[in-house]
């Protein structure tokens, strides 16, 4: 339950997914999810929501696991009141593995799986699914690249056998490529070059990431690495990354556990094991250095202004700490940026806080748009006065319990649908080792303390490792 | 257990008009033998499934308090979830000559707070339950959102009990969310190119020839938000804002005699009569081809747009006109995004719609946004799929495709509890009876070529539309001219005419 900033649609996330499923790809460059994270788990079969309120006691989600010989981990999700049943494949690579000089080329490559594999022709996996009554999309991020179909119970073969043949044969030609280069940088121009603050968020992200260049890599790439890009790149980085030891396959909603294994079994199987690229994450945090820069923006109305400071990993005690300060400052009608700086000084249009959520090193932003009067240096100052009530004081009790109720319900309905579900769990169980851990989220963030926020926001959110995007509008060109 | 007359006719209703929705969902079909001959490769075709029925949607249980305010009630087991809307069934088409008033006013309700709240009170309290309050205004309804888990029912009832009854509208809240209406609109003017090309295309779908139709509007202009006073604000509420013409549609983990108690004990107090209707001219749609360009100096993008209208929502053509706007444009297995995207390489995003007013033709939309290099090849591509719409029935493939599509993906579309709200609340707003969607899923599957042939036909008919672009008028302009007249629009001045090119 969050607000999406303009700034660019997030990855489909919990209550957001379905309305993005027409959108042929998705990239991450706003807001991420706060609403989970990690944990390592016993070995429960069915999870409950750890909520201590009546009706949340009823709410649980059974979830199965296997593995496959060939390494395809399968996460099983079985509600049988759901009228649906969808299929997420989640591969363990993302822009964080593009090497210098290819940017852009996991998200090119997504667009790729969708052209045609041995058995199933150009145009052939869009039309299946729409005509079985079902959605489907593929969206890459730094940390993963995955693919998806939502159909009405009783097609879950259709989806696995689509699937199935993607991982084990896609059909990649030159034809198909030079279409698909042309498709994804009429997405760059049309979701990037031509939106407002865009060119400038991508910026902040360079800045903030500067000693960590896998994340430094904007994920949508840079127009003149999408033109070098060879069609033969695409052979090579489906045999390194697109192998089913790289890959956790979810089924969620109405299905038979039992049948869908056996069928799991038949279709991914003989699928052979191949050796693939892995990447380390940095167990310290890259170094942080404060900087300023100037952007000038032709879209742009009114200028805006980007924070952006290096936090601790996604699933760690003060990340947990640090989701609820950006709650606390920018998600939501209550948060205390929008109440000062949009509602009562009406200095700003929008203001907003997040955090990343990647796997390794992240960012904490704050993102505001002045309003038509304001000028930077008042709104800077406003910002600065809520980064300095925050590192110096405890949120009060009323407000860490409005935003664990927030998370609480945001977690309750980022779960409801069978997409969501086959989603999240796939990419929980990849990045953070097993899926069951979800039941334990909720509890990491009670678990934090109004002196853990204060002390995670003092120690990182300081004026020294700041970066700051100053964002102008450019003066229309004179004809 | 008590229940007032009107509730046994309603259920007697509901129970006529369908079984009752299953506990579960239906069974997976058993799935095809999994025993192939030993060296088949399980991989080589495609899974087959039959065509099966599809869950029907759930029965709708009407209750009508004493106040006048109906509810409509979906309950649905399994997940702690409460999804509520309340509708007010007066939307931007009752604005008048005050372009922007309905919008206005459902903004401030949240904006001025209500009740014993202020408007930050109420933010605080409203996510204090978890939820997120949502007020949205279109051509027909606004509609205050709230989805709760459900032990949060009640305090969330009483939310939107105070917006609905008993809003506060203070003074300073409203000039300040006026200035930021002004500035939004100014924002959008500048930085987004389909709300430009939605500005014009709507005002050209419903020109009439002396009066501003209800739909004509889009959004208001900077000009024209400035002029709204509060006392207005404060009329349209009072006029439109009564439980006579209020609908409360509750979904998910509850029953049907407690929300009827708990909206009784939340909306006793309500009261009110039914508004006077705004009249509904009948717009005819453009007079032949009209090309218009929102000049948008230096855009490197231009946001197409082609719009016609329709028939009206309760047409006996509508299932036809649905399954061939699904296989025009209705998706990613839809004409457009398999040859302007797939094959051309001409845009990102691009896809068709039908729009579904209450009253009238429906618009139909065609859209594409491309770079300005290749404005005039995108609009020559989307002229042609237009033009072959009318003059080409679709194959069989293609109408059971779309067909099966349209009828099928319900499943997903009402999978949640929030999605089975929205459908409630569309049925109402459209004044369907609740079997409404069921028929359709059947009808659209019944579909002979011929039908949806004659359906689009009627409906894209190249002597009446309008194409509208946003975009750098200085390049684009002149390539447009092929396709007929070009006036350049100025969006600085009310979209009025600054240039006019005559085809070439």
């Amino acid at each position: 339950m969050r607000n999406s900033s303009r700034f660019g649609t997030p990855v489909p996330r919990l209550r957001t997914a379905v309305a993005l499923l027409l959108a042929a790809a998705v990239i991450q460059v706003g807001p991420g999810s706060q609403e989970i994270a990690f944990a390592r788990a016993p070995e429960p079969v069915t999870v409950h929501s750890s909520d201590p309120s009546a009706a949340l006691e009823r709410f649980a989600v059974t979830i199965q696991r296997r593995t496959l010989a060939n390494g395809l981990r399968v996460v099983l999700v079985p509600e049988p009141s759901s009228p649906t049943v969808a299929v997420a494949v989640t591969y363990g690579v993302g822009s964080r593995q593009e090497t210098p000089g290819k940017s852009g080329f996991a998200h090119l490559f997504e667009h790729m799986m969708f052209e045609g594999s041995e058995h199933v022709k150009k145009g052939q996996h869009f039309q299946l699914i729409s005509e079985r009554g079902g959605s489907l999309n593929g969206t890459t991020n730094s940390d993963r690249t995955n693919y998806y179909e939502v159909l009405p119970a009783g097609e879950l073969e259709l989806a696995l056998w689509l699937e199935a043949d993607r991982m084990r044969a896609l059909d990649v030609s030159p034809e198909n490529f030079e279409n698909q280069r042309s498709v994804v940088k009429e997405e760059y121009r049309m979701r990037y070059q031509n939106v407002p603050y865009m060119l400038g968020a991508l910026r902040l992200g360079e800045l903030v990431f500067a000693n960590f260049a896998p994340y430094a890599n904007p994920t949508i790439g840079k127009m003149e690495d999408l033109d070098r890009a060879e069609v033969g790149w695409a052979r090579d980085f489906y045999a390194h990354h697109y192998a089913p030891n790289n890959a956790v396959l979810t089924i969620a909603g109405n299905f038979d556990a039992d049948h869908a294994l056996d069928l799991v079994e038949r279709y991914f199987g003989k699928i052979p094991q191949r050796s693939v690229e892995t990447q380390a994450l940095p167990t310290t945090l890259p170094e942080a250095k404060s900087a300023r820069e100037k952007v000038e923006d032709a879209n742009a109305k009114t200028p805006a202004v980007f924070y952006s400071w290096l936090i601790p990993p996604s699933h760690t005690p003060e990340h947990y700490a640090l989701e609820l300060v950006a709650m606390l400052l920018g998600d939501g009608d209550s948060a205390r940026l929008y109440q000062e700086l949009v509602r009562n000084r009406a200095v700003a249009l929008e203001a907003h806080a997040f955090t990343r959520d990647f796997a390794g090193p992240d960012a904490f932003t704050i993102q505001a748009v002045l309003a038509d009067r304001a000028d930077l240096a008042t709104v800077e100052h406003a910002l600065d006065v809520e980064l300095e009530k925050v590192r110096k004081n405890p949120p009060n009790d009323a407000e860490l319990k409005r935003l664990k109720t927030r998370l609480r319900a945001g977690f309750v309905f980022g779960l409801e649908s069978s997409l969501n579900r086959a989603m999240e769990l796939g990419e929980y169980e990849l990045l953070w080792g097993d899926a069951r851990g979800i039941a334990h989220e909720l509890a990491h963030y009670d678990a934090v303390t109004p002196k853990d926020m204060q002390a995670a926001a003092a120690r990182y959110l300081d004026d020294a490792h700041r970066v700051v995007v100053e964002i102008t509008p450019k003066p229309k060109a004179t004809p | 257990m008590k229940h007032s007359p009107a509730f046994l006719l309603a259920l007697a209703a509901a129970c006529a008009a369908k079984a009752p929705a299953p506990a579960r969902a239906p069974a997976p079909a058993p799935a095809p033998s999994a025993a192939p001959a030993a060296t088949a490769d399980p991989l080589a075709e495609a899974p087959s499934s039959p065509v099966r029925p599809t869950g029907p949607f759930p029965s709708i249980v009407h209750r009508h308090l004493a106040d006048g305010l109906d509810l409509a009630v979906v309950p649905r087991a399994g997940f702690p979830i409460v999804e509520l809307r309340l509708i007010v069934l007066s939307g931007q088409a009752t604005d008048g000559n005050l372009p922007g008033l309905a919008a206005l006013t459902g903004k401030l309700l949240k904006d001025g707070g209500a009740g014993p709240w202020s408007s930050r009170e109420l933010a605080e309290k409203t996510e204090a339950l978890g939820a997120h309050l949502s007020i949205g205004t279109d051509r027909d309804a606004t509609r205050i959102g709230l989805g709760v888990t459900s032990d949060k029912l009640d305090p969330a009832l009483e939310i939107l009990a105070a917006l609905a009854e008993k809003p506060r509208f203070p003074a300073a809240e409203f000039s300040k969310l006026r200035q930021r209406e002004i500035d939004r609109v100014k924002d959008r003017a500048r930085t987004s190119p389909s709300w430009l090309a939605s500005m014009v295309l709507y005002r050209e779908l419903y020109e009439l020839p002396v009066s501003i139709h209800p739909y004509a509007r889009y959004d208001a202009l900077p000009e024209e938000m400035a002029e709204l006073k509060l006392e207005q604000v404060k009329r349209w509420y009072k006029d439109n804002f009564t439980p006579e013409n209020a609908v409360l549609v509750v979904t998910g983990d509850v029953d049907a005699d407690g929300i009827e108690k708990a909206a009784t004990r939340a909306f006793g107090n309500w009261r009110g009569a039914r508004p006077a209707r705004p009249s509904f001219s009948d717009a005819r749609g453009p007079n032949g081809r009209k090309i218009l360009v929102v000049d948008r100096p230096g855009s490197t993008q231009s946001q197409v747009l082609v719009g016609a209208l329709g028939p009206e929502r309760r047409s006996d053509e509508y299932p036809a006109l649905m399954t061939a706007n699904q296989i025009l444009g209705g998706g990613v297995a839809g004409r457009l995004f398999l040859d302007v995207r797939e094959k051309r390489s001409l845009a990102y995003n691009t896809s068709s719609w039908v729009e579904e007013p209450a009253h009238g033709p429906m618009p139909l939309v065609l859209s594409a946004g491309t770079q300005t290099a290749k404005t005039a090849d995108t609009v020559a591509a989307l002229l042609e799929h237009f033009d072959r719409m009318s003059t080409t029935a679709p194959t069989g493939e293609e109408l059971e495709r779309g067909g099966r599509f349209l009828s099928d993906s319900f499943a997903f579309k009402m999978e949640t509890a929030g999605a089975v709200a929205d459908l409630t609340g569309r049925l109402i707003v459209l004044g369907l009876p609740d079997e409404a969607y069921d028929e359709y899923r059947h009808a659209v599957r019944e579909l002979e070529p011929e039908a949806v042939a004659r359906a689009a036909s009627h409906a894209y008919r190249h002597d009446s539309l309008v194409v509208v672009v946003a975009g750098d008028a200085a390049t684009i302009a002149s390539t447009l001219t092929r396709f007929g007249t070009v006036s350049v629009l100025d969006p600085e001045h009310s979209f009025a005419i600054a240039k006019t090119l005559p085809a070439h």
